[in-house]
């Protein structure tokens, strides 16, 4: 155990010198010294100061005022603090009481009384380091605790997703890059690295509401009529059921992402036609993320294609269905987009492409 | 007549443990410092600072009743109380009585102690 710092801050060298003899006397502790107030405070609100033991008659800063000063620290909020007095006031030693004090020595310094109070204090400051200790070691428990309910509720999402996976033509490297570019889109807007990362487990559940799609509908290689497409669409109603009301904020994350993907700005999306900003950020964020991977992907009903191509048709529709701010963040992170794209490319649709 | 010493060494010395090292550590410390003292008293009192004065008495006696000197004390606490009441002059002419008495404790305490090198 490290040696515990007894500051002693008096003006006078006689005190100063008597007191450091008797502090060495004893175990476990080291004196600090200062003969003026100013420098004992520097160092008191700097380091790691263990008992301070402060002469209340001193020029500049008395010991009631040093003590004030200390205690401004949140750090010396408990720290054990004694004032030396001789004779003086009744109404100073109140003055010290309240504003932290915890004791006072006589002055002159009876070595008996002295060694038995510091001691004392300094006992109680082991009590409260130890408390430290073992409050900061439970605290380390819990985080890792709580780490653990974190990876698992992130397992149980990825597993979801895989479920979703086995129910839908698209490949899971699609999922993978459209919550990359999610992430992207977010970070770009400046919106917090909680959220970003939220976005980014969440993402991949978006189209989870297609395990309640039929399957005539689902795997049709050609385009859906009227009727069918109806149908298709109740797959954003069916992610949000699966999903809504979770104790976990990302699955609640991805339950809007599931309602709300498929929305336009401009009200000519599904399921509720919203507008603007009445669409949440999210549903924005994903729908540039989603499309964009869609058109640069092979599909049963369709051919990948270009990323010229496809950057166009971003930018003429931004305004109309996409979110303007949305847009020119996943354009402002074109670098990225090719090195996710890159990162985590479609082997089938290279093979295809070759 | 012999004058009662200042120095109350049997006292002193139990309260230090018996440790004459200490003890000549804190008379030597005392004697270097008491020029300090005393000048800080002098001062105030000159300059007409009646909180400054009490204060440097305060400080004074402090130090002093390290090695007991129980009668200085308690004239060092009677100019506190005349600074502090701003009756200056008075206190002046206490001060010298104080000077020789805390003169006669150096003296007592060099007898004691070797003076500090240098």
């Amino acid at each position: 155990m490290s040696l515990l710092n007894v500051v002693i801050i008096d003006d006078a060298p006689t005190n100063l010198q008597l007191m450091r003899a008797l502090v060495e006397r004893l175990s476990g502790c080291r004196p600090v010294l200062f003969d003026a107030p100013e420098a004992g405070l520097a160092w008191c609100l700097d380091n790691h100061p263990d008992l301070i033991i402060v002469d209340y008659m001193m020029p500049v800063i008395d010991g009631v005022e040093f003590i004030r000063q200390v205690r401004k620290e949140p750090r010396h909020g408990d720290l054990p603090i004694l004032m030396v007095t001789s004779d003086e006031h009744r109404s100073v030693r109140y003055a010290a009481l309240d504003v932290g004090a915890n004791d006072f020595l006589n002055k002159p310094v009876d070595r008996i009384e002295f060694q038995a109070r510091v001691r004392n204090m300094l006992s109680l400051r082991r009590g409260q380091l130890a408390l430290s200790d073992r409050a900061a070691t439970l605290a380390e428990a819990v985080r890792l605790a709580v780490a653990e309910v974190h990876e698992r509720e992130r397992e149980t999402i990825v597993r979801l997703a895989k479920a979703a996976e086995w129910r839908d033509p698209e490949t899971g490297a699609h999922i993978l890059r459209m919550a990359q570019y999610s992430r992207l889109i977010a970070a770009r807007l400046g919106l917090p690295a909680e959220f970003q990362e939220s976005l980014l487990q969440a993402a991949p559940m978006h189209d989870i509401g297609k395990l309640g799609t039929p399957d005539h509908i689902l795997l049709k290689p050609g385009r859906l009529d009227m009727g069918e497409f109806e149908i298709m669409k109740r797959h954003t109603l069916i992610g949000y059921e699966i999903l809504r009301e979770s104790g976990s904020a990302v699955v609640r994350l991805a339950a809007s992402i599931a309602l709300h993907h498929h929305e336009k700005v401009d009200g000519t999306g599904y399921p509720h036609a919203l507008r603007g900003e009445a669409i949440p950020i999210e549903g924005r964020i994903i729908a540039v993320a989603d499309v964009f991977d869609a058109l640069t992907s092979v599909r049963p009903y369709k051919r990948a294609w270009g990323l010229d191509e496809a950057s166009a048709f971003l930018r003429e529709h931004a305004g109309s269905h996409f979110d303007r701010a949305c847009i020119d963040a996943f354009f402002a992170e074109w670098d990225a987009v090719l090195a996710i794209r890159h990162m985590y490319g479609d082997p089938e649709e290279e093979l295809l492409q070759a | 007549m012999e004058k009662t010493p200042l120095f109350e060494r049997e006292e002193v010395l139990a309260n230090l443990d018996g440790d004459l090292e200490l003890l000549h550590l804190l008379a030597s410390t005392f004697v270097a410092d008491a020029p300090r003292l005393i000048g800080e008293m002098e001062r105030a009192i000159r300059t007409g600072d009646t909180e400054a004065a009490a204060r440097a008495c305060h400080n004074t006696k402090g130090s002093v009743a390290n090695f007991g000197a129980s009668t200085l004390v308690v004239e060092l606490k009677a100019m506190e109380g005349v600074c502090r009441a701003g009756a200056l002059d008075e206190a002046e002419a206490i001060l010298r009585q104080i000077d020789l008495a805390i003169q006669r404790l150096i003296a007592e305490l060099r007898e004691l102690a070797p003076p500090p090198p240098g």
